[in-house]
C-alpha cells in the first residue's frame, strides 16, 4: 500500500510539471484559439540560451536566467509575426499545424547546433535533500517546481479574471472580429501572448533541465501527457490544466507500479476517452454554446 | 471561377512531365561514385576501397551514435594519409537513417552493388533490420553495435560483431557481483534494447545458479521521463543488487532517481555496456559512483599510446567510449583488409573467421577471436566504475553462453 | 472554415497525376534506392489520400494515420507468418481488422471537438507504438526487434513488378476516392465540413458520416501498410510513430488538401527529397520543416492549387484552350434538359408536394407549439410559447432582437430540446427527435447566414437537399459515374427544376456557391429546401441584408412557390413591409414569450405591440399598415 501512496505522490509531482508546461498552452488557446504544439521546443530553446550564457559567456545562473527570459519573450513575439500572423485568416487548423512545423524547425536547428554532444549537465537552481512523504522523497527541485507552478497558475488566473488585459484576451479569442471592431489592438495582444508563452516555457525548461538533462528533444516525452492533461481538465481552464495533469500523473505512476508501463499508457488513454465522452468540455471547462 | 477538368489536365500533365524529368536526372545521378566497372570485386578498384555505413546522424539518438562513425572516419583518413592499404585509398560514405530501420534498409539496398563492406550500425533495431539483406547478398557487415541475438546467433555469413550481447553481459555481471560481494537478491531494469527479455532471463538464471534470488524486473521505454516509480518499487523490494541494461541517459536518470529516493541497493548497481557512454558521464549523480559496476567492451581509460586514442585526443570525443569503439573497429577492419589478398568479400570473411586472440586495437579492445560458428569477437568484459568524467577499469570478467564454463574475474593490475 | 476549400471533379487531374507517376516509374531506368523510395512514396501517398478524405473533405483531423498503417502492415504480416494465411486472405482480414479498430475508435472520437480528436488520435498512435514494442504481444509482433516480412508471391519484394502492383493499387484508390468525393456521400461530407448543425438540419446523420470518413481514411492507411510492408521486408515500430503521422499530414499540406491528387505529389516530395536528394540529416530536417511552414503560410492550396493557377494563367494566355473550356462548362449545364427520362420525375416531384398538401387540407395544423420552454443553463430563452400554424398558410414571426425567434425555429427543427412542452408537426410529436428525423418529416429550414457549401457549385448545393429523401448507397458511390449516373441525372433534374422555381438563371448554376451574391445564395438555400419533400418551410431572416428591390423579388418568389405547391411557410423577419406582403398570420415574441397573434395588419395596430417595437406609450396610432420595412 505504501508503494502505491508513494507512487501517487510522485505522480502529483510529475503532474504538476505537466500542468506547468500546459499553462502556456491553455493561455494561448484561451487568447487565440490556437493549440501551440511548439511549446516544448520553445521551452527547450530558452533553457539552451540560459545554459549557453553560463557555459560560453561565464555568467552565473541567476544572471543568465533573466536574460534568457527576456530573450525568449522577444523570440516569442518574433515567432508571432513571422509564423502566426501572416495570412491569419487561414483557419485554426492551419495555424495549429504551423506550430507543429515550427516545433520541427526549432528541433532541427537545435540538433544541428548542440545535438552532437548532448545531453548536457544543467545546474539546479536550488540544491538540497528535499522532504520525504510516505516512502517517497521529493527533491528540493521538485518542490520548487510545485511552488512555481502554483504561483504561475494564480498569477495567470488573476490576469484573466481581474485585469483589463485578461478580459481583452478572452474577448479576442471568442469573437475576434467583434473585438477588433470594439477597438482591441488584436495584433499587440496576440504578440504579447506569444511572448508571454515563450517566457513561461523558458521558466519550465530551466526548472526541468537538471533532471531531464538538457538536449534538443528534452521536452518531447512530456508533451503528449501535457496535452492529455489539458484536454482532460478543460482546454480553457487553467486550474483544469493543473487538475487534469495531476490526475494523469497519479494514474500513470500508480498503474506502472502496479502492473507495467504498457498498462499505464493504456489506462491513461482509456480515462481520456471516457472523460471526453461523458464530459466533452473537460472536468473544469465551460460548455461552449454555438450560436447559429 | 470554376475551371473545367480539361483545363486542369494540361498544366498537371506538364507538371508530371517535369517530375518525370527530375526523376530521370536523379536516376542517372545515382549511379555516380560506384566502384562500377571493377572486375576484382564489388566496391574495390585498383586504387580505392569503398566502405559505407548507415548511421543515426540526426534526431535524438544521434548523440549516442554519430561519434562512432565520426571516429572511424578519422582513422580511415589517417590510413589514407599514410598511403592507404596496398596502394588503395579508403572511401568511406556515411548516410543518415535517423534511427529509422526502414530508411536504414533503403540505404543498405543502395550499398549492396557499389560498396565492398558495411561498417557498423548503431543500435539493435537498425542492425536487425539490415543484416539479412546484407548477409544474403554476400556483403560483409562489420562490427555493428547490436544486442539482438538472432543477428549473430546462429552465425550468419558475413555478419561479425565485436561487442558482447546484452544477455551475455547481464549474466557475467551477476557472476562478478556475487564473486565480489557474495550471493544476494537481484532486481533487473531494462530498456527495450535488443533481446531484453533474454537479458532479464540470463540474469535470473545466473542469480539462481549462484545461490541468490530474483525479486523482480521492470521495463522502461527509452526516454522515460520519470524513473521514480521504478525507484520506489526497488526501495520496496530492497534487493542486494540492481542489474540494469539501459541506455546512457536513461541509466543516468535511473541512477539519479535511486539516489534521490535513497534506494541504492546495498551491494551495488551492475550495468551493461549500454550505460558506458559519454551521455551517462555527463549527467549522472556523482554521489552514486562507488555503487556502480558497469560492463565495458573496451579498456577504460584506454591506453594513451593506442593509435585511436592519440587520434581522438584533441577532439570532442576524447573520452567517449563510443568513439573509442568506432575507431577501434575501424582498426580491426583495416587489419582484416591488410590480411586479405586478393581482396574479396569472401576472403575478408575468411580472414576474420580465422582470428584467434587477434589484437586489433591493443589498449582498447581485448584480443578478439572468431570462428565459423562464433561471430562474436570478445569473450571478456571489463568492469569499470565512473570517476568524475571518466571510467576506470577495476576488473575483467570472462563470459560465455555456457555459464558453468566461465572462470573467475581478475582484478585490474 | 477550419481548412481550405476542397476541389470538385478531381477525377481526371488525379488520374493524370497517378498515371504520370506510374508511367515515369515503369519507363525510366531507376537505381535500386530510388526505385525503393518511389514504391514507399506511393504507399505513403495512398495513406495520405485517405487522410485527405478525412481532413480535406470532411474537415476533421487525425494525427494517428501512421499507427493505422502500422496496424494494417503488422496484422497482415502476422497472419501470414503465424497463422499461415495465404496472402490474399491475410490482406483482406488484416485490412478488415484495421477497419474494425477504426470504427471503434471513430465511434468515440467523432463526438469530440477538433482539438480533442487531435489529442485522442495522437495518443492512440503512441499507444499503438507502445503495444507493438511491448512485452505482451512480442511473440506475435516481434517487439522492438521487429518482424521480418516474407516476400509476396508473384511480385516479390522489389523491382518493376512490385512498382506496377503499387501503382495499380494507387490508380484504383484514386478512382474510388474521387468517385466518393464527387458523389452524394461526398457532398454530404462537404456539408458536414462546412457546418455540422446545418448538415444535421438538412437530414444528414452527422456522426455516421464522420465515422464513415474516419473508417475510410484508416482502411486506406491499412492498404498502404500492406504495400509498404512488402517492399521494406521488415517492420519495426520506430518507423510508424508520431513523427511519421506528422509526415503524412505534411504530405497532405504540401500536396494540397481536398484534392485527392495533391497528396500524391506531396508524398513524392516529402519521401524522395530527404531520403534521396539531401544526404545530410540535419540539413534535410531543417529543409523539411521550412518547406512545411512555407506551404502552410504562403501556399495553403499546395502544389495542386499552384498547378491549377498555372493552368488558369495558361488558359488565359491561349485563347483556343479558353474557348474549349467555356464550351465544356456550358455543355454540362445544358445536358440535362435533353434527357427524356427526367421530365416525368420532375413533374412527379411537383405533384408529390401538391398531393400532400391536399391531404393536409384536413384540419391538422402544419405546426403546433404547445407551452414550450427552452433554457440554456439558467437563462430562459423561451417561456410558455404557444403557436398554431395552419396547413398551407404563410406565418410570420416577429419580435425585437433576442426575443427568441431563432431559438424557436431551432427548437422546431430539432437543434434545441425544449425543457417543457411539446412540438407537433402535422399532428406528430417531434419531442426528442434528432434533427435528421425531423427533416424526414418534411421540415426544412434556412439559416440567417445562408448555409451553403462555398466550394460546391450551385447545382451540387441544391442536390444536397435531396439527401434526406433520395437514399443513395455509399457502396455504389464508390463505383463512380457508371453506377450512379442515372441517379445523378435525376437529382440534377430536380435541382434544375427547383432553381427555376426560385429564379436562378441557368448561366449561374455552374458557379461555385461562394461566388454568388447574398440574395442569390438565399434563393439557392430555398431551392435546396424545395427540392426535398418539404411540407413545412422555416425561413430564418431571409430578408436580412437584402436591398428593397431584392426583397420585393424574394417576396414574389415565395408567393409564387407558396401558390404553386401549397407549402406551409414560417418566416422570421424584421421587415414589416415584406411581412405584410406575404404573410397570412403573424406571431409576436418578446423576451421569450408570445405577446400577440393574429392577422398582421390587425396585430400591428395594437398599441401594446407598437409600444414593444417603438418604445412609445400606448396611444392609438393611425396608419401602421403603411410602415414600409426598414
Amino acid at each position: 500500500m505504501d508503494l502505491y501512496i508513494s507512487a501517487a505522490i510522485s505522480g502529483v509531482a510529475v503532474g504538476l510539471l505537466y500542468g506547468m508546461i500546459g499553462f502556456a498552452i491553455v493561455m494561448l488557446y484561451k487568447s487565440t484559439g490556437v493549440a501551440n504544439f511548439a511549446q516544448g521546443t520553445l521551452a527547450t530553446l530558452g533553457a539552451f540560451v540560459a545554459w549557453a550564457l553560463v557555459t560560453d559567456a561565464g555568467l552565473p545562473l541567476l544572471a543568465a536566467v533573466p536574460i534568457a527570459l527576456v530573450a525568449s519573450g522577444v523570440f516569442g513575439i518574433i515567432v508571432y509575426f513571422l509564423v502566426i500572423r501572416p495570412r491569419a485568416s487561414a483557419g485554426n487548423l492551419n495555424i495549429t499545424v504551423r506550430t507543429l512545423g515550427l516545433s520541427l524547425l526549432l528541433l532541427a536547428i537545435m540538433e544541428w547546433r548542440w545535438g552532437a554532444l548532448a545531453p548536457y549537465r544543467y545546474p539546479t537552481i536550488v540544491h538540497g535533500e528535499g522532504i520525504q512523504i510516505a516512502s517517497v522523497v521529493l527533491p528540493a527541485q521538485s518542490l520548487l517546481i510545485a511552488a512555481v507552478a502554483a504561483v504561475i497558475m494564480v498569477l495567470l488566473w488573476a490576469l484573466f479574471r481581474y485585469t483589463r488585459a485578461g478580459l481583452s484576451f478572452r474577448a479576442l479569442a471568442e469573437q475576434p472580429d467583434t473585438a477588433r471592431l470594439l477597438g482591441l489592438r488584436a495584433t499587440r495582444l496576440s504578440a504579447a501572448t506569444w511572448g508571454l508563452s515563450a517566457v513561461l516555457g523558458t521558466i519550465v525548461g530551466v526548472l526541468l533541465a537538471p533532471s531531464a538533462f538538457l538536449a534538443p528533444a528534452m521536452m518531447e516525452p512530456y508533451l503528449l501527457f501535457t496535452f492529455t492533461g489539458i484536454v482532460l481538465g478543460g482546454l480553457t481552464s487553467l486550474p483544469g490544466a493543473l487538475l487534469g495533469s495531476v490526475i494523469v500523473g497519479i494514474i500513470s505512476n500508480v498503474t506502472i507500479v502496479a502492473f507495467n508501463l504498457e498498462a499505464g499508457v493504456l489506462v491513461v488513454f482509456a480515462i481520456l476517452l471516457i472523460v471526453m465522452l461523458l464530459r466533452p468540455q473537460g472536468l473544469l471547462g465551460k460548455q461552449e454554446a454555438v450560436r447559429l | 471561377m470554376r475551371i473545367s477538368s480539361a483545363r486542369k489536365f494540361t498544366p498537371l500533365a506538364v507538371g508530371v512531365a517535369a517530375l518525370a524529368l527530375i526523376l530521370a536526372a536523379c536516376s542517372g545521378g545515382g549511379a555516380v561514385g560506384a566502384g562500377g566497372d571493377s572486375d576484382a570485386e564489388v566496391g574495390v578498384t585498383e586504387d580505392t576501397i569503398y566502405l559505407a555505413a548507415s548511421q543515426t546522424l540526426s534526431g535524438p539518438g544521434a548523440a549516442s551514435c554519430a561519434p562512432s562513425t565520426d571516429a572511424a572516419k578519422l582513422y580511415f583518413d589517417k590510413v589514407n594519409a599514410e598511403g592507404g592499404i596496398d596502394g588503395r585509398k579508403i572511401d568511406f560514405e556515411v548516410i543518415d537513417d535517423a534511427y529509422d530501420p526502414q530508411r536504414a534498409l533503403a540505404n543498405v539496398r543502395g550499398f549492396i552493388d557499389k560498396k565492398f563492406a558495411m561498417v557498423g550500425a548503431c543500435g539493435s533495431a537498425t542492425a536487425a533490420a539490415v543484416y539479412k539483406t546484407l548477409s544474403s547478398a554476400g556483403m560483409p557487415f562489420l562490427f555493428p553495435t547490436n544486442g539482438v541475438a538472432e543477428v549473430v546467433k546462429p552465425a550468419a555469413p558475413g555478419v561479425f560483431q565485436i561487442l558482447p550481447l546484452y544477455e551475455d553481459q547481464t549474466a557475467a555481471l551477476v557472476h562478478y557481483g556475487f564473486e565480489e560481494f557474495g550471493a544476494g537478491s537481484i532486481f533487473v531494469v531494462v530498456n527495450p534494447l535488443g533481446e531484453y527479455e533474454s537479458a532479464i532471463e540470463r540474469a535470473r538464471e545466473a542469480a539462481e545458479q549462484g545461490g541468490g534470488e530474483f525479486v523482480g524486473s521492470a521495463v522502461a521505454q527509452l526516454g522515460t521521463t520519470d524513473y521514480t516509480p521504478i525507484a520506489l518499487q526497488i526501495k520496496e523490494a530492497a534487493p542486494d543488487f540492481v542489474v540494469i541494461s539501459t541506455g546512457g541517459s536513461d541509466s543516468a536518470k535511473f541512477v539519479n532517481a535511486l539516489v534521490d529516493q535513497n534506494a541504492l541497493p546495498a551491494k551495488g548497481v551492475l550495468g551493461t555496456s549500454a550505460a558506458v557512454a559519454g551521455s551517462f558521464l555527463n549527467s549522472y549523480n556523482v554521489a552514486a559512483a562507488e555503487h556502480l559496476y558497469l560492463g565495458s567492451a573496451t579498456q577504460l581509460p584506454a591506453a594513451p599510446d593506442n593509435e585511436c586514442i592519440e587520434l581522438l585526443a584533441d577532439g570532442d570525443f576524447a573520452n567517449d567510449p563510443i568513439a573509442h569503439i568506432g575507431c577501434a573497429s575501424a582498426m580491426g577492419i583495416v587489419q582484416a583488409i591488410r590480411q586479405t589478398s586478393p581482396l574479396t568479400r569472401e576472403g575478408l570473411m575468411e580472414t576474420i573467421e580465422s582470428w584467434n586472440e587477434e589484437d586489433v586495437s591493443p589498449g582498447v579492445f581485448a584480443p578478439v577471436s572468431f570462428s565459423a560458428e562464433d561471430h562474436i569477437g570478445l569473450a571478456t568484459l571489463y568492469i569499470v566504475q565512473p570517476d568524475g568524467s571518466e571510467f576506470n577499469v577495476i576488473a575483467q570478467c570472462p563470459y560465455s553462453e555456457d555459464d558453468s564454463a566461465v572462470g573467475g574475474c581478475t582484478a585490474a593490475g | 472554415m477550419i481548412i481550405g476549400d476542397a476541389k470538385n471533379r478531381t477525377l481526371v487531374p488525379s488520374l493524370v497525376i497517378a498515371g504520370g507517376v506510374t508511367v515515369a516509374g515503369l519507363a525510366l531506368p531507376l537505381d535500386t534506392t530510388l526505385e525503393y523510395t518511389l514504391i514507399a512514396a506511393v504507399a505513403w501517398a495512398i495513406a495520405a489520400i485517405g487522410l485527405d478524405v478525412l481532413v480535406g473533405f470532411t474537415g476533421q483531423v487525425s494525427f494517428g494515420q501512421a499507427a493505422f498503417v502500422a496496424i494494417g502492415a503488422y496484422a497482415t504480416s502476422a497472419l501470414r507468418i503465424h497463422a499461415g494465411f495465404p496472402t490474399p486472405l491475410a490482406v483482406v482480414v488484416g485490412v478488415g481488422i484495421t477497419g474494425v479498430i477504426a470504427l471503434l475508435l471513430g465511434s468515440i472520437v467523432v463526438r469530440y471537438r477538433i482539438f480533442g480528436i487531435a489529442v485522442a488520435t495522437l495518443f492512440f498512435g503512441y499507444l499503438t507504438m507502445t503495444v507493438l514494442m511491448g512485452d505482451v504481444l512480442r511473440p506475435v509482433f516481434g517487439g522492438a526487434n521487429g518482424l521480418a516480412v516474407p516476400e509476396y508471391e508473384l511480385v516479390g519484394s522489389h523491382g518493376k513488378p512490385y512498382l506496377l502492383l503499387t501503382c495499380v493499387v494507387l490508380l484504383i484508390v484514386v478512382f474510388v476516392t474521387c468517385s466518393l468525393t464527387d458523389s452524394q456521400t461526398g457532398r454530404a461530407l462537404r456539408l458536414v465540413k462546412t457546418n455540422e448543425a446545418v448538415a444535421a438540419a438538412a437530414g444528414i446523420r452527422v456522426r455516421r458520416m464522420k465515422m464513415l470518413s474516419f473508417t475510410y481514411c484508416c482502411v486506406l492507411a491499412a492498404i498502404a501498410g500492406v504495400l509498404y510492408a512488402g517492399v521494406v521486408g521488415y517492420l519495426g515500430p520506430e518507423g510508424f510513430g508520431i513523427k511519421q503521422s506528422v509526415n503524412i499530414f505534411a504530405m497532405l499540406v504540401v500536396g494540397g488538401a481536398g484534392t485527392v491528387g495533391g497528396p500524391i505529389l506531396g508524398a513524392l516530395l516529402v519521401t524522395i527529397l530527404p531520403g534521396y536528394l539531401l544526404r545530410d540529416g540535419h540539413v534535410s530536417a531543417v529543409v523539411f520543416a521550412a518547406v512545411l511552414l512555407f506551404f502552410l503560410i504562403l501556399l495553403p492550396e499546395g502544389i495542386y492549387g499552384l498547378l491549377q493557377r498555372v493552368g488558369a494563367w495558361i488558359t488565359r494566355m491561349v485563347p483556343a484552350l479558353g474557348r474549349f473550356a467555356a464550351r465544356r462548362r456550358s455543355a454540362r449545364v445544358r445536358r440535362v434538359d435533353h434527357d427524356p427520362d427526367v421530365a416525368t420525375t420532375v413533374v412527379g416531384g411537383a405533384s408529390r408536394v401538391v398531393d400532400e398538401t391536399a391531404e393536409a387540407e384536413a384540419d391538422i395544423p402544419a405546426l403546433e407549439v404547445d407551452g414550450v420552454e427552452v433554457t440554456f443553463g439558467g437563462f430562459v430563452a423561451l417561456s410558455d410559447v404557444d403557436l398554431r400554424i395552419r396547413a398551407g398558410s404563410v406565418h410570420a414571426i416577429i419580435g425585437p432582437n433576442g426575443a427568441g425567434k431563432t431559438t424557436l425555429l431551432n427548437a422546431v427543427s430539432g437543434l434545441y430540446v425544449p425543457s417543457k412542452g411539446d412540438i407537433r408537426v402535422f399532428g406528430e410529436s417531434t419531442r426528442g427527435m434528432p434533427p435528421h428525423r425531423i427533416r424526414q418529416r418534411g421540415v426544412v429550414r434556412t439559416f440567417q447566414t445562408p448555409a451553403i457549401v462555398p466550394d460546391l457549385d450551385v447545382l451540387d448545393n441544391v442536390k444536397l437537399g435531396l439527401d434526406a429523401d433520395e437514399k443513395g448507397s455509399f457502396w455504389t458511390d464508390l463505383l463512380g459515374r457508371l453506377a450512379t449516373g442515372r441517379r445523378e441525372r435525376a437529382l440534377e433534374a430536380e435541382a434544375h427544376w427547383a432553381l427555376d422555381a426560385v429564379g436562378i438563371d441557368e448561366s449561374r448554376r455552374a458557379l461555385l456557391a461562394k461566388n454568388l451574391d447574398l440574395s442569390e445564395q438565399k434563393r439557392v438555400e430555398i431551392a435546396r429546401g424545395l427540392v426535398g419533400h418539404a411540407r413545412l418551410l422555416l425561413l430564418d431572416e431571409p430578408t436580412a441584408g437584402l436591398s428593397v428591390k431584392q426583397m420585393e423579388s424574394l417576396g414574389a418568389t415565395l408567393k409564387d412557390v407558396h401558390r404553386r405547391f401549397g407549402l406551409t411557410i414560417m418566416v422570421i423577419s424584421h421587415h414589416i413591409g415584406f411581412i405584410l406582403d406575404i404573410a397570412d398570420e403573424m406571431t409576436v415574441l418578446d423576451y421569450g414569450r408570445v405577446i400577440g397573434n393574429g392577422e398582421p395588419a390587425e396585430v400591428l395596430a395594437r398599441p401594446e405591440i407598437a409600444a414593444t417595437f417603438m418604445g412609445v406609450d400606448a396611444e392609438p396610432v393611425e396608419e401602421t399598415a403603411g410602415t414600409e420595412g426598414s
